[in-house]
């Protein structure tokens, strides 16, 4: 049965979209009414800040950028591309639900008032998507995750969860650098053995806490890929565990999570057919020199 | 001696706690944490006895980093029951117990159990001099003697150096740590005048207003939370301000503390005391 309701907000989507109503593009709060629409899911901003964070919500909307986190170098990529509605996964203001009163940095942080001036000035706005870019069908970073390591072949679909990736016995150092250089690091740390043979591995992103962690470790895989991880409780316990049973952790970063960013961008081009939309891609900020 | 005893001895040459802020977010036990885990809130005190019993008589003290399984078998071995860890042994940031034990660490307290073995933390900054020593020991490792003062050791340490490359300083932690695989987010030739050192890095939020100060160009911590500092430091180099990130490993970061600790420890008991490395093997893949 079709629902009424849906069937006109898609109707005011389209029009907000067609080439006729170009001429005056939608404001910040229409282009987020129209995500939350469009998204299917029902919208709960708690508990992590899923809503317009920054910015005018009246500000007309001349392009989209999706991204990991709203970097000031991601922030200068959009303003060249004309791009002032800023989507990212994670916090911008360096606390995790960009709550300034409980920010550990002064109003006066001579970054965040820098920040702050491109922003106002450009007339941007942020608005974040994390649990829902989580709760899309499949997991959105999950889906661009696995599709960046070209591993959609290799997922076990008889295994519920999380991705359980099924690869040609490889060693721990290659299998290393096939996930290095498919997620574009420029470190990669990796604890085990190198020359242990991996057959199954066990992914997650991001920084989904110690149990689902310690899940992953226990889950039988030969190795497991983590995003970010508090060491002396997740690394330990791996440690601990290599006493009765070897293991191999890989340690992707928080921007394994970039990907799936990539693939929220080309949903939203279909939602926004009218608008310029783009990822904007972060590289692995870290190095290790000699 | 019994385990408390040591702990009082321990307790009475480093000095009281440093003090702290309230802290920001409740912390949560491990396993009733979701996303992002059982982090260590600001306010939070971790010393004490955290497994076995600290009343049974001490025949052989170990100190490391943080006690796995492999550092109390060899404790073990070397006939030692008091194992002292700098960091968080149990699974948990605080060392506080789990509902259910997973295999590896309920394997790991049935060990403790049945060897009759004690595990005390102590990992917070303490304010008498020897306290201080501890907090420092790192950094001492690293070249670096004098911290300025004022600040309280609980929020990090700061030094102003004479003209050094952040390069420099990445090599002298490698070999302080003994770990190679750091993570450094800035200019390896960037010169710095002033250093700072996380003294307590498994807790978000916190180490902002360091790395914000002015005075200095480079922080190392031993972990951070990547969507906070990591990306307050990148922002602040895409501004023009000379700033770098070292993250060295919160494991690691910790072995001239437990070498430390050993050494002012052996001379002041009548039992044997070793220093065990943690020997936490994490490989750059390259």
């Amino acid at each position: 049965m079709i629902d009424r309701r849906m069937t006109l907000a898609g109707m005011a989507g389209a029009l907000l979209a067609s080439p006729t109503r170009a001429a005056t593009p939608p404001t910040a709060r229409e282009v987020f009414a129209e995500i939350r629409r469009a998204s299917g899911q029902k919208w709960d901003p708690n508990p992590t800040d899923d809503r317009i964070i920054y910015g005018d919500p009246n500000a007309p909307i001349s392009g989209i950028g999706t991204c990991f986190t709203a970097g000031i170098d991601v922030l200068r990529r959009a303003k060249a591309a004309g791009l002032n509605y800023i989507v990212p996964h994670e916090a911008s203001f360096f606390e995790r639900y960009d709550d300034f009163a409980e920010s550990a940095l002064r109003d006066a942080d001579p970054v965040l008032v820098a920040k702050r001036r491109l922003l106002d000035e450009n007339r941007m706005v942020i608005q974040r998507m994390h649990a829902h870019a989580h709760s899309r069908p499949g997991d959105a970073i999950m889906t661009g995750l696995i599709r960046q390591l070209g591993w959609e072949q290799q997922r076990a679909a008889d295994k519920p969860g999380l991705p359980w990736i099924v690869l040609p016995p490889a060693s721990a150092i290659e299998v290393g650098r096939h996930i290095k250089s498919r997620l574009g690091r420029r470190t990669m740390r990796m604890y085990g053995d190198p020359a242990r043979v991996i057959r199954t591995i066990s992914v997650s992103a991001g920084m989904p806490g110690e149990n689902l962690q310690i899940q992953q470790l226990e889950s039988g895989a030969d190795a497991v890929l983590l995003g970010e991880v508090r060491e002396p409780e997740v690394l330990g316990y791996a440690q601990d565990m290599a006493e009765r049973r070897p293991i191999t952790v890989y340690l992707s970063g928080h921007t394994g999570e970039d990907p799936g960013m990539g693939l929220l961008a080309e949903w939203l081009k279909t939602v926004f057919p009218a608008l310029p939309v783009r990822w904007l891609e972060v590289a692995d900020p870290y190095t290790n020199p000699a | 001696m019994r385990g408390h005893d040591l702990f009082d001895l321990l307790r009475r040459g480093l000095g009281p706690e440093a003090h702290r802020h309230r802290g920001i977010d409740a912390p949560a036990r491990r396993d009733t944490a979701i996303a992002g885990g059982s982090y260590r809130a600001p306010g939070t005190l971790v010393d004490g006895f955290r497994a076995g019993d600290g009343d049974a008589e001490v025949k052989g003290i170990v100190v490391t980093a943080r006690a796995s399984t492999a550092v109390l078998r060899q404790a073990i071995a070397l006939g030692a029951n008091l194992i002292i860890s700098r960091q968080a042994f149990l699974g948990d940031s605080q060392d506080r117990p789990v509902g259910k034990p997973e295999p590896a660490l309920a394997e790991k307290l049935a060990l403790i159990e049945q060897h009759g073995l004690a595990v005390l933390r102590l990992q917070d900054p303490r304010t008498g001099p020897h306290g201080r020593s501890l907090t420092e020991a790192l950094a001492r490792a690293a070249g670096f003697q004098r911290p300025i003062t004022g600040l309280n050791p609980a929020e990090g340490l700061v030094y102003r150096t004479p003209p050094l490359t952040v390069g420099e300083i990445v090599k002298r932690i490698k070999v302080a740590t003994g770990s190679h695989a750091i993570r450094l987010i800035g200019d390896p030739a960037m010169p710095i005048r002033g250093l700072a050192f996380a003294t307590e890095t498994n807790r978000p939020n916190a180490l902002a207003p360091l790395i914000s100060r002015r005075d200095v160009n480079l922080l190392v911590a031993g972990e951070v939370h990547e969507t906070e500092t990591s990306a307050y430091v990148q922002d602040a180099i895409s501004l023009g301000q000379p700033k770098a990130l070292l993250l060295a490993g919160t494991i690691a970061l910790e072995e001239p503390a437990a070498q430390r600790l050993a050494e002012r420890l052996r001379p002041r008991v009548a039992i044997p005391v070793a220093y065990l490395p943690s020997q936490m093997p994490l490989i750059d893949v390259i």
